[in-house]
């Protein structure tokens, strides 16, 4: 086989053509996709792919049976890692099924059970040794008005930020920074919330007041819910461009109380996004005040490929150590409720005896 | 010389993709925000904006407020899209799939074309809609008009 080199002219010429093709190629997708838009809303969630008389299925909306006004939906995350405590592992970590009854404009209720750990495979075993089935929230919303709804049973503790998108596939990272999943709060409370909103200079101000006084429905062993809680979060949107939260919560566990604040930015740009957290909490049973905070960046790199960074600090009671944590990765979303994603997180000091170092993987989709 | 047309044809494909009656689109003049002809005053951008996102679900008489999409991909819901969230459809969708995961709220619902977004705000009273026509009958009424 013969290679034909082209001369300096040819060369230049065949990259202008090629600058031409990409440029037309990048041009006539948004042209061709404008031509299709049941396929644009299908991708969104919006138009059903399968509907079979009462029954509508909407990728990443769940199937709605329409005479009843319940939708069953949820979501899965599939996780690989290997850290240098655990070494390698493979886990169908999450099947998460929400049940959704909107039959009626004022009430909603929602479940949302929660199988854990249904196949893990590691150096040590490989099955579903740690199985596990909860019901993590059930709640009912009554909407008195925009300003007022009333809300009962359980459902997410309305603390920060992160707490309120849980699910991986609205996270752009496999792990949770490590000040979320410690134990500064429970993530569900179970009582009563108020929450509601209004418009204000152009944004959305909006409260939630919330109280636990039941016991959670969720059987977890390594939960610890207080007694009971009381809280006001306040929070202003500016339409998607930034929101900020500020939270206030008290919590008594046998007959110790201790506080905790939050507070909460994001900053959301047409390419990026900037989010950070920030927990201080005192009182109960603490040995002394502990305290964390995350900045978490986004950026959008080329369509659906995003790289994602974050620090996070975290001063645990007396005498641990506090940590500092780096995270960087890369996402891919090819559908707005699906994402696949690669993390390396690392920590300084290095702890002896925690997974947090590693890489992490996972594909997780809203169905 | 067989080079040179090769290059031209992707620049002609191009061209005509740039110039096409679609791609100009209707929206161009602008999006009519539409509601049912017996409700009373206008609307502002924020009060549309807060309806699209169901942050606003009452109308001031305690009537649920119905809002009807056109389908993504169209010219006139990316341009209602930009100007009103300065966002585009898909990058609503995380707004959308974050009220899906914490209280099982949905986008409003779509219909294919204008002419059934009208024909749909005309009949039910509680409905709001918008399209990129100049022309709008008058068994709707006009409320904002976006640039």
């Amino acid at each position: 086989m013969r290679i034909h080199i082209p001369d300096r002219a040819g060369r230049i010429r065949g990259a202008a053509l090629g600058l031409v093709f990409a440029l037309f190629v990048a041009l006539a997708l948004p042209c061709s996709a404008a031509e299709q838009p049941s396929t644009a809303s299908t991708e969104l969630g919006e138009t059903p792919i399968l509907s079979a008389g009462p029954l509508e299925y909407r990728p990443g909306r769940g199937l709605r049976i329409d005479p009843l006004g319940l939708v069953i939906g949820g979501f899965t995350n599939i996780k690989a890692e290997t850290t240098d405590v655990a070494g390698g592992e493979f886990a169908l970590d999450n099947l998460n099924v929400f049940l959704i009854f909107d039959r009626f404009t004022r009430f909603r209720a929602v479940a949302e059970l929660q199988m854990t750990d249904i196949f893990v495979a590691n150096k040590d075993h490989v099955g579903a040794q740690d199985f596990a089935f909860d019901v993590r929230r059930l709640f009912g919303d009554y909407t008195i008005a925009d300003e007022l709804t009333v809300r009962a049973g359980t459902f997410l503790t309305p603390v920060g930020y992160w707490n309120l998108i849980l699910a991986p596939p609205l996270t752009w990272t496999t792990e949770a920074p490590v000040i979320v999943e410690r134990t500064f709060f429970q993530p569900t409370t179970t009582g009563l919330m108020a929450y509601g909103s209004t418009g204000v200079a152009g944004g959305q101000l909006g409260y939630s007041a919330f109280s636990q006084f039941l016991h959670p429905l969720e059987s977890d062993p390594d939960l610890d819910p207080p007694d009971y809680t009381a809280g006001l979060r306040l929070t202003y949107d500016y339409g998607r461009a930034w929101a900020l939260g500020a939270t206030y919560q008290a919590a008594e566990n046998d007959d110790q109380w201790s506080h905790l604040g939050a507070f909460d930015a994001l900053w959301e740009h047409r390419r990026g996004q900037l989010l950070s957290e920030l927990y201080v909490q005192d009182g109960g049973t603490l040995s002394s005040a502990q305290w964390g905070t995350y900045l978490q960046g986004v950026f959008e790199v080329y369509g659906p490929l995003f790289l994602v960074g974050r620090y996070e600090y975290y001063d645990p009671p007396a005498p641990f150590r506090a940590l500092n944590l780096f995270t960087i990765g890369a996402v891919l979303r090819p559908l707005p409720f699906m994402a696949v994603k690669v993390e390396y997180r690392f920590v300084d000091p290095a702890p002896e005896d925690d997974g947090l170092r590693g890489f992490f993987a996972s594909f997780t989709t809203f169905f | 010389m067989r080079t040179t047309a090769y290059a031209l044809l992707p620049v002609a494909c191009l061209a005509a993709c740039l110039l096409s009656p679609r791609h100009l689109g209707a929206a161009d003049g602008g999006v009519q925000v539409i509601v049912h002809p017996t409700r009373a005053g206008s609307l502002t951008k924020d009060e549309v904006r807060a309806i699209y996102l169901k942050q606003k679900r009452f109308w001031n008489d305690g009537r649920p407020i119905i809002p009807i999409n056109l389908e993504a991909g169209s010219a006139a819901r990316e341009l209602f899209s930009e100007t009103v969230f300065g966002q585009d459809s898909r990058r609503l969708a995380a707004y959308w799939n974050q009220r899906y995961f914490e209280e099982g709220g949905f986008p409003p619902a779509t219909l294919a074309s204008q002419a059934a977004v009208i024909r749909f705000v005309a009949g039910n009273e509680n409905a709001i809609g918008y399209v990129a026509q100049e022309d709008v009958p008058d068994s709707v009424k006009v409320v904002l008009l976006l640039p």
